[in-house]
């Protein structure tokens, strides 16, 4: 659905974008993760054709966005990062506009609208005045826009933001219904909790660079090596100390260590489960207590494969 | 003198080895920089705007294009007079100098006035709107600063700028006096009123920025109230045709006090050997700072209103009203309150809107266009009611002093409609793509399939839309009073009225492309104003200014003819001229542009081939526009 090959993009000198390659499938929902400044709006502009990139390629749909600019809008809707509204017309004559706009047959323009109006829950406000419209419905509308013409790619950058949490999750839950339909997400965002619930894959981007591509748990595993999983044992059975000896020669844990009554288990990169560790706990003779795997978060993730760098 | 951290050892600053007398001096002159100075109050924000202004290219760039067009003017001058007479003797060529010396320093003094009162609005204008635009004023509120020290700031940092541009002719000004021996008290008047009136002129566009969207909106409010109170107001009370017609008597103090341009008249006078009673200097500066004062208490007033009325987030009364509006209007579409959830609740069906007051349109399928066109000429219809209750002020007056059956009136009626459409058709869309770009819409119209050409078009034919006003007044003023007046000759009133369209069509092609290229609304509007003006005006006045002062009136006008002849708004007013004349097609009085006399067929012919010239040219500007919208889409790649 997406490709992009060695893009790179200068502003003066400033280089915003640096030979980016990723890859985005179909029904994918691609979160893209960056500092202000990496170089996000960037990428998402030039899929847009909105900006011509200095060098690489990219394609959407397979069409190439430098030279068929026209049939790549018709197959891509782009939200910016702040929607501007034409405020002297109502939520219905501003689908209408883009209707018109994207050329959708009159007869079937009437059905569309509504349809989109419903998907987004702004049936009430269809006569309201759009500069009239909260910061959360103007983003629904938003949303509204770029799904008039049907597009196969969606490229949403920082479509929460600004956002209070109510419409915070409205606005996750119609990004996941979107992703349900068989629609191709690119979304840039700074809430990581939010994309980590929705996204099948990320991007981190940093500088220009692309720092990382692909799914979350690759991400995680990247980060952290395995999982970790923490132990507390009971009193009255075998000390922590002789279950972390009795741990130690397996292959699947790469270390664990004691404190107090709690174990530290880190297991080794890869899909074991944790039914092997049980097994071993209770035949070393342990008492489990509270048995927590612990979460690896998309922030994380992001910290330790960013160096914070700003341009 | 700081002492180190370890040990606490004192570190003494080096003794200088020897004085340095040239950078003390250098020192304590940078000390009365007014920038460098501890802001506090007022200050602050002139130093604010001081430093931002001097970091924008486009300041220097304005300043360098003030002192190209003034080196120009001097050239001109000075290339005259060598080529009036070469080869002549250095005594015979002082003598020269102090012949033109009057002649340069009165063009210097009237390009100083004009200069000024053009550009100290352009300075003015942004000034508060953009602080509210930028959301900036709340956290001005939050210091100090009273409303009356934000404007007085303000209005220092744009004087600063305009100081600039006044210190641009002293040189010329200082060479005239020293070589051609001219009264300097009579140089300093002069300048003394052009500052002046340029100082009203800001304070003006400085009221008018408190409710204005934009600063050209501002500045063009601004110059507007010049043109009324420099020239309409004493054009009343002053002149032959005024209230003097009526026996009415008008103080003498009037004209000066009122009317800069009278004031450097009778210093002009004075530099060319008339005497001139210094009270007139006095009198016109007097005027424009007391006016300028009364301005600035009213903006402090008005924006300590606005400011306590919205609690920091400045919004001006219209935009108040508008939020209030969309406020109802969503409520009146908002369904009412949810019945409690419940068994028979959720066997309701899906309720429907309730009636609104306000009803979605039909969009047709030229998106642009259509909303372009319903764009409102006048922002407001609030606005459109004070501009038409104004105009048909101004114009009663006039009708009523002047009287309806006198041709003159007419014609003097036709002229100022005409500049003022052409003046409007300037700006009319120099704000479309700039104004999107501002709002955040740009990028989102450029992502949709539209074609370049559809976007241009569509913003072009809105432009000459909403240009509307001024020719319906006309046909008000020209149709209905002048026949009642007893004049009616349709073959002027036609080749009149047929003026407006390639006006318009030029100066909203131009426009466009301006706003294409220019990312600053203000900019691209002043853009294309100084190039009408340049070409329709400064260019003639350019070749009067070099053949009168090389002594060849002749060639003068006749080259000014042609330049006129080919001039759509030189052919309407020159149309107006025979409103009141038997003409038509076969015969009648000839239509005169200067020395250039054309019987009506051959003026039907030349109009038409100067329109259809104009409207090929905007085609050819607007396609030029296209296509760099489509380069820079990648249309072209």
């Amino acid at each position: 659905m997406i490709e992009a090959r060695g893009l790179s993009k200068n502003y003066g000198t400033l280089k915003a974008l640096d030979n980016l390659s990723l890859t985005i499938g179909p029904g994918e929902v691609f979160g893209f993760i960056g500092p202000n400044g990496a170089g996000k709006s960037t990428t998402m502009k030039i899929l847009s054709c909105l900006l011509r990139p200095d060098a690489g390629r990219a394609s959407v749909c397979g069409l190439d966005v430098r030279t068929r600019g026209d049939d790549v809008r018709r197959v891509l809707g782009y939200m910016p990062d702040f929607l501007g509204v034409y405020d002297d017309l109502t939520v219905d004559e501003y689908l209408q506009f883009f209707a018109a706009a994207f050329a959708i047959d009159r007869r079937r323009r009437r059905a569309t609208i509504d349809g989109v109006l419903e998907l987004t829950d702004l049936v009430e406000k269809k006569h309201s005045p759009v500069d009239g419209l909260s910061r959360g419905m103007q983003q629904r509308l938003g949303i509204a826009r770029v799904l008039i013409h049907d597009p196969k790619v969606l490229l949403l950058d920082e479509p929460s933001s600004g956002l209070d949490p109510r419409a915070r999750i409205e606005m996750r839950e119609l990004l996941i219904e979107l992703g349900k339909m068989g629609k191709c997400l690119m979304i840039s965002s700074h809430i990581l909790s939010e994309l980590a619930e929705m996204c099948t894959c990320i991007g981190i981007i940093e500088r220009g660079r692309l720092l990382y591509s692909g799914s979350i748990k690759e991400a995680y595993a990247r980060v952290r090596g395995g999982e970790r999983v923490t132990v507390r044992l009971e009193p009255g059975g075998a000390a922590a100390a002789q279950v972390a000896e009795a741990l130690a020669g397996d292959a699947r844990i790469t270390r664990a260590s004691v404190a107090d009554q709690s174990l530290t288990i880190d297991l080794a990169p890869g899909n074991h489960g944790h039914h092997f560790l049980f097994e071993m706990l209770c035949a070393a003779g342990a008492r489990i207590d509270a048995f927590t795997p612990e979460e690896v978060k998309l922030e994380e993730a992001f910290l330790r494969l960013t160096t914070g760098a700003v341009q | 003198m700081t002492t180190s951290g370890a040990g606490n050892v004192p570190i003494q600053a080096p003794a200088d080895p020897r004085p340095r007398p040239l950078i003390t001096l250098l020192r304590r002159l940078r000390s009365l920089n007014p920038v460098g100075l501890p802001g506090s109050g007022p200050w602050a924000l002139f130093q604010k705007d001081v430093r931002s202004a001097g970091r924008r290219r486009l300041t220097y760039w304005a300043r360098g294009l003030y002192a190209s067009a003034f080196a120009g003017l001097v050239g001109l001058v000075l290339i005259a007079v060598i080529s009036d007479s070469p080869g002549q003797s250095t005594a015979a060529s002082l003598q020269q100098i102090q012949r033109i010396a009057p002649i340069l320093a009165t063009s210097v003094l009237w390009f100083q006035y004009v200069g000024l009162c053009f550009a100290a609005p352009l300075l003015t204008g942004p000034t508060l709107c953009e602080e509210r635009r930028s959301r900036t004023l709340p956290a001005l509120l939050t210091t100090p600063l009273s409303a009356g020290q934000i404007v007085i700031g303000k209005f220092m940092g744009a004087l600063s700028q305009l100081l600039v541009f006044a210190l641009v002719p002293v040189p010329a000004l200082l060479a005239s006096r020293v070589f051609g021996g001219l009264d300097a008290s009579a140089v300093l008047a002069g300048t003394a009123v052009a500052v002046g009136a340029a100082i009203l002129a800001g304070s003006w566009a400085m009221i008018f920025s408190l409710n204005a969207s934009r600063g050209v909106s501002a500045a063009m409010a601004a110059w507007s109230m010049m043109l009324f109170f420099h020239f309409l107001v004493p054009l009343v009370a002053v002149s032959p045709i005024g209230l003097t017609r009526l026996g009415i008597p008008t103080p003498p103090w009037l004209g000066p006090s009122m009317c800069p341009p009278m004031a450097l008249f009778t210093i002009s006078q004075q530099i060319t050997g008339a005497a001139t009673p210094a009270s007139i200097t006095l009198l016109s500066v007097g005027g424009s700072l007391g006016v300028s004062l009364l301005l600035w208490l009213v903006t402090t007033i008005s924006l300590r209103s606005a400011l306590t009325r919205t609690g920091g987030e400045f919004q001006t009364k219209a935009e108040l009203r508008r939020e209030a509006r969309a406020l109802r209007r969503a409520a009146k579409a908002s369904p009412q309150p949810a019945a409690p959830a419940g068994p028979q609740s959720a066997a309701q069906p899906a309720r429907t809107p309730t009636p609104t007051a306000h009803r979605s349109r039909v969009i047709g399928d030229h998106p642009v266009l259509w909303r372009e066109i319903r764009q409102p000429a006048f922002g407001s219809r609030t606005r459109l009611v004070v501009i038409a209750v104004a105009a048909l002020i101004v114009v009663g007056a006039v009708y009523w002093i002047g009287g309806i059956s006198d041709p003159l009136v007419h014609q003097a009626v036709a002229i100022i409609s005409m500049l003022i459409f052409a003046a409007t058709a300037c700006v009319s869309t120099t704000p479309t793509i700039g104004g999107e770009r501002d709002a955040r819409t740009w990028d989102v119209l450029l992502t949709t399939p539209l074609s370049p050409r559809r976007i241009i078009w569509g913003k072009f034919v809105g432009g000459m839309a909403r240009l509307w006003p001024v020719p319906l007044v006309m046909a008000v003023c020209l149709l209905v009073v002048a026949p009642i007046g007893g004049m009616y000759s349709p073959l002027p009133l036609t080749l009149y009225f047929c003026s407006f369209p390639p006006v318009a069509a030029i100066l909203c092609a131009t426009g466009v492309f301006w706003s294409l290229v220019i990312r600053r609304v203000t900019l691209a509007s002043v853009v294309n104003f100084l190039l009408a003006a340049s070409f329709w005006l400064g260019l003639p006045l350019f070749v009067t200014v070099f053949f009168e002062i090389a002594g060849n009136s002749d060639m003068a006008e006749q080259l000014v003819g042609a330049l006129f002849s080919a001039n759509p708004v030189a052919l309407g007013i020159t149309a107006s001229s025979r409103l009141g004349s038997y003409v038509y097609l076969g015969g009648g009085e000839s239509f005169d542009i200067l020395s250039m006399q054309y019987p009506p067929l051959q003026f039907v012919t030349l109009c038409i081939g100067v329109w259809a010239t104009y409207g090929l040219i905007a085609v050819v500007i607007l396609e030029a526009a296209a296509r760099r919208l489509a380069a820079t889409r990648d249309k072209l790649a």
